[in-house]
């Protein structure tokens, strides 16, 4: 098991190499000029833009610009941001620790309602219960993210006020205010994956069903409860994990639309707000960051699927 | 009281249909059951036998329900329970079953032990260290070794036999006053078919359990039940004592299974004489499993050792074995499949190997395979007509027309309606399924056809009909078969030579008829008395005796293929025959 993710880790690194070349060159390739921007846009002195230029290293060829991001890249650092000045690592990082709180919260809520609900309907296929849940979530499923989460935040925050609308304030400092900044992106996130995680499981349960050795524990004489949770579910949730993991990498990676629609400083903001920027040190960080992100969610889902299919054997 | 009365019926169904929407699938079958009794219900697969079955659980299929008559159980009225809990705790504690297919009706994702345990405990009072002696004790009685070290482990880790009798053991742990197996061993081998019967013969008989042993094949329940139903299209057509049915048989639908379950007098296709069509020699098939990448070795499975057999142009070669002997690798390996390891593969004088790509291509096309499973080996997506014609795919100076033309004569050939074309392989029967895998194995008219189990996953009357259909094309077309099997009493039926194959290697050859009359090799023995068939007896039908003569003459040392590092050879036993023995014995003095 060690020697397993230890492998898988060191494997991901000529990955992140990859990665570190293509993000380098992507980034160079956006139109517009750093150090035009930094200035604030419209330089007409020539001199001070080649100063620039100079200080943000920008003069250089980009071999030897990509050379000296990897040098201090393996030496832990990622720069600073042109914009602000502050720490690339400590930026994403801070950033990231919103995003995962949202995400994960919501990953959290909607798989503890869509299982349940993915196996209710499975277990009374066909009857208005199914029917119930299936058109539900088709429904939730043909409207786009962002318009529930502004509905969300029309009805809530605008006409009954319960919730803020605008802003953040991070849990470690203010616990019970935190919690109602989160509540929103939070609920339209997780609806967004509940719709889609029932499915899934409803799909499989139904599949798993028809197989014999449910039949067989039934004619053990068990409850239909204990059926379902430990023979049913644990054979049905693979598919569902595997979405999981994807669904999970590619919202850590940057919930851009829910953080912009909620205003929440996340990665997927910074993200947004550094190409704007053109804050080369910033986004390159942020894409690698990323990169890193789904090979460790990945791997997390691999190990975890494991437990779930005796099959699998972590080698 | 009175002791000399009958005992009570544990078991009474009256009048019982059952019907799925408006398909009557079971009508008015009436049975009974007394306790300890084994009864067969036997009946070929639509009959409805195992619906009868999943009834007296209460446990039909969703759309499936009991539109008339009554079961009884024990006192407890299962057609019309008082509370669906009575139903639930009369499963598993009362009333066991064992389903046909043992590579999926045990949860692949928990531990064997915690499968046994869990009924147990749902149903008796026991502490968690009791239940565990007793599943351990289970495991003893149906003949697994060392079973502490088994309840850790998962389903996929046991073979098809020995998770039978894993099942076995956990549904008789209970002590059921009823056990229902339906199918119980119709996927296993004939060695392992015979065994796992035994062990649950002799388990019921130890707690007295009463069984409704449910099966197609009626030569293989005959040897366990006391008494037989037979049912045909959801009526119980004929009862009675095993006996008499099989010696008096009332109804001709019992006959016809019957006669099925006899299938015949052999006639075997022997082929020309002259240069063999196939010559297989010294091959050897590997598998290597490799552990981290090859970092820390490899693990190499020996499939096939060192064997070599010929097929006469037009003849019927039979290679037999039980699952695992390697006897599909070697039909697979002839086509290129699998990768050979060793040897060399001769067809029509030409060694593959050793030819231009385009020659051996062109060569290759000549042989043709026929699969065991009908329901996986025809693309769900092509129509039967597409089907058969891409067998004449590689010709290109045929017009469409006449493909359309030659698939339509190749699916009347096989007794198939040219209608059929334009359908899709669910709509067909198993065995309509592999007339057109036979259909499209020979379309291009092949000289060769390897033919992997090609009638095991049909009924017994079904396949008594594919091997006459098999039969009747080699007359026509004249094309040789290597002819794939675990049974013995198939191959016999159209086979000319035979091939005894046990863990990747040759046991014994014969000529058919020599094999059966002095089967030399004790596993050759064993094989033929694990398939039970029946003959003709002073008063009618009755269960074979174990065909084989026991010609213990200790006239040679015999190779045991469990024990793989014995020296091993084959020597000559008789014209044609050979046997395997060890390789440093020598004839005995009294040896023929």
């Amino acid at each position: 098991m060690i020697t397993f993710v230890l492998r898988r880790l060191l494997m991901s690194v000529p990955t992140l190499i990859i990665v570190a070349v293509i993000v380098f060159c992507l980034v160079r390739a956006l139109p517009g000029d750093a150090a035009m921007i930094m200035l604030g846009g419209n330089v007409d002195d020539e001199a001070t833009l080649q100063m620039m230029r100079q200080q943000l290293g920008l003069d250089q060829p980009l071999p030897v610009q990509f050379l000296a991001w990897l040098r201090e890249l393996l030496s832990g650092n990622l720069g600073v941001s042109v914009r602000t000045g502050q720490p690339v690592g400590a930026l994403i990082w801070d950033r990231f620790g919103v995003t995962a709180t949202v995400v994960l919260l919501s990953m959290a809520t909607a798989l503890i309602v869509a299982v349940p609900l993915g196996q209710i309907a499975a277990h009374r296929h066909n009857s208005r219960t199914d029917y119930a849940i299936v058109v539900l979530t088709i429904l939730k499923l043909s409207m786009p993210s962002f318009w529930v989460g502004l509905m969300l935040l029309v009805v809530f925050g605008a006409m009954l006020g319960w919730l803020p609308t605008v802003g953040f304030v991070s849990m470690s400092q203010d616990f019970g205010l935190g919690i109602t900044f989160l509540i929103l992106p939070v609920t339209s996130l997780a609806l967004s994956e509940i719709a889609v995680m029932t499915r899934m499981m409803r799909a499989g349960s139904l599949e798993v069903m028809n197989r014999d050795y449910i039949t067989h524990a039934r004619a053990k004489g068990l409850p239909e409860r204990q059926v379902l949770w430990r023979h049913v579910f644990p054979n049905a949730f693979a598919p569902t994990l595997t979405m999981v993991g994807i669904a999970m990498a590619g919202l850590l990676a940057g919930a851009a639309v829910t953080e912009t629609v909620f205003t929440l400083p996340g990665l997927g903001r910074l993200l947004v707000d550094s190409i704007y920027g053109r804050d080369y040190p910033v986004l390159q960080g942020a894409l690698l960051f990323i990169a890193m992100i789904y090979v460790v969610t990945n791997l997390l889902i691999d190990i975890a699927y494991s437990f779930f299919d005796p099959k699998v054997r972590l080698s | 009281m009175n002791g000399q009365a009958k005992p009570a019926d544990l078991l009474t169904v009256e009048d019982l249909d059952i019907s799925f929407g408006s398909v009557s699938v079971v009508n008015g079958v009436n049975l009974t059951l007394k306790p300890g009794e084994v009864l067969a219900l036997v009946g070929e697969s639509g009959s409805g036998k195992s619906m009868i079955g999943r009834s007296i659980m209460g446990l039909l299929p969703k759309a499936g329900r009991v539109s008339r008559g009554r079961i009884r159980f024990d006192g407890h009225e299962i057609t019309a329970p008082e509370s669906a809990e009575e139903l639930r705790l009369l499963r598993g504690r009362s009333i066991g079953l064992i389903f046909q297919e043992p590579l999926s009706s045990l949860n692949p994702s928990m531990r064997i032990g915690e499968q046994m345990f869990e009924a147990m405990r749902l149903h008796t009072d026991l502490t968690e260290a009791q239940i565990r002696d007793h599943a351990l004790d289970m495991l003893r009685q149906v003949r697994l070794d060392r079973p502490e070290t088994l309840l850790n482990r998962y389903p996929h880790e046991f073979s098809g036999g020995m998770r039978q009798r894993i099942m076995i053991a956990s549904v008789m742990m209970l002590k059921p006053r009823l056990l229902i197996a339906d199918e119980p061993t119709t996927a296993l081998d004939a060695v392992v078919q015979r065994e796992v019967l035994d062990i649950m013969q002799d388990v019921a008989r130890a707690s007295g359990t009463a069984v409704i042993l449910i099966s197609h094949d009626l030569a293989v329940v005959a040897r366990y039940a006391d008494r037989i139903a037979v049912m045909e299209k959801g009526n119980l057509v004929e009862g009675g004592d095993t006996g008499a049915v099989l010696a008096r048989p009332q109804h001709p639908y019992t006959r016809r299974l019957l006669d099925a379950a006899q299938l015949g007098t052999p006639t075997p296709v022997a082929g020309r004489a002259g240069v063999p069509l196939l010559t297989v020699e010294g091959l050897s098939v590997d598998f290597t499993e490799k552990k981290l990448m090859g970092l820390f070795g490899r693990t190499v499975h020996h499939a096939v050792r060192d064997v070599s057999l010929t097929v006469a142009p037009g003849e019927f070669v039979g290679l037999v074995g039980e699952s695992g002997s390697g006897k599909s690798t070697i039909g697979r390996a002839i086509c290129d499949l699998t990768p050979m390891t060793a040897g060399r593969v001769v067809f029509d004088g030409q060694a593959f190997g050793e030819l231009p790509a385009a020659g051996e291509r062109r060569l290759r096309r000549r042989i043709r395979m026929v699969f065991q499973d009908p329901f996986s080996s025809l693309n769900p997506r092509m129509r039967i007509g597409q089907i058969v014609r891409e067998g004449l795919r590689h010709d290109r100076s045929l017009t469409a027309a006449e493909r359309q033309t030659a698939a339509h004569d190749m699916l009347e050939a096989v007794g198939l309606d040219r209608n059929m074309a334009d359908r899709f392989p669910h709509a067909l029967s198993g065995g309509q399924r592999q007339r057109v895998a036979i259909a499209r194995a020979l379309i291009a008219q092949p000289d060769l056809i390897i033919a992997d189990e090609p009638v095991s996953a049909l009924d017994v009357t079904i396949q008594a009909q594919i091997l006459a259909l098999l039969k009747r094309l080699q007359a026509e077309f004249g094309f040789a078969c290597l002819f794939i099997s675990h049974d013995l009493h198939i191959v016999e039926q159209l086979c000319a030579r035979l091939y005894v194959l046990h863990k990747g290697r040759l046991m014994e050859e014969a000529a058919t008829p020599d094999l059966f009359a002095a089967p030399r090799h004790p596993y050759t023995r064993r094989l033929l008395g694990a398939s039970p068939r029946l003959e003709k007896g002073p008063e009618g039908l009755r269960l074979a005796e174990d065909p084989a003569p026991d010609l213990s003459d200790n006239a040679f040392e015999y190779y045991d293929a469990t024990r793989v590092d014995d020296p091993y050879r084959l020597i000559e036993a008789g014209k044609g025959h050979r046997v395997a023995v060890r390789a440093e014995a020598e004839i005995g003095a009294g040896a023929a």
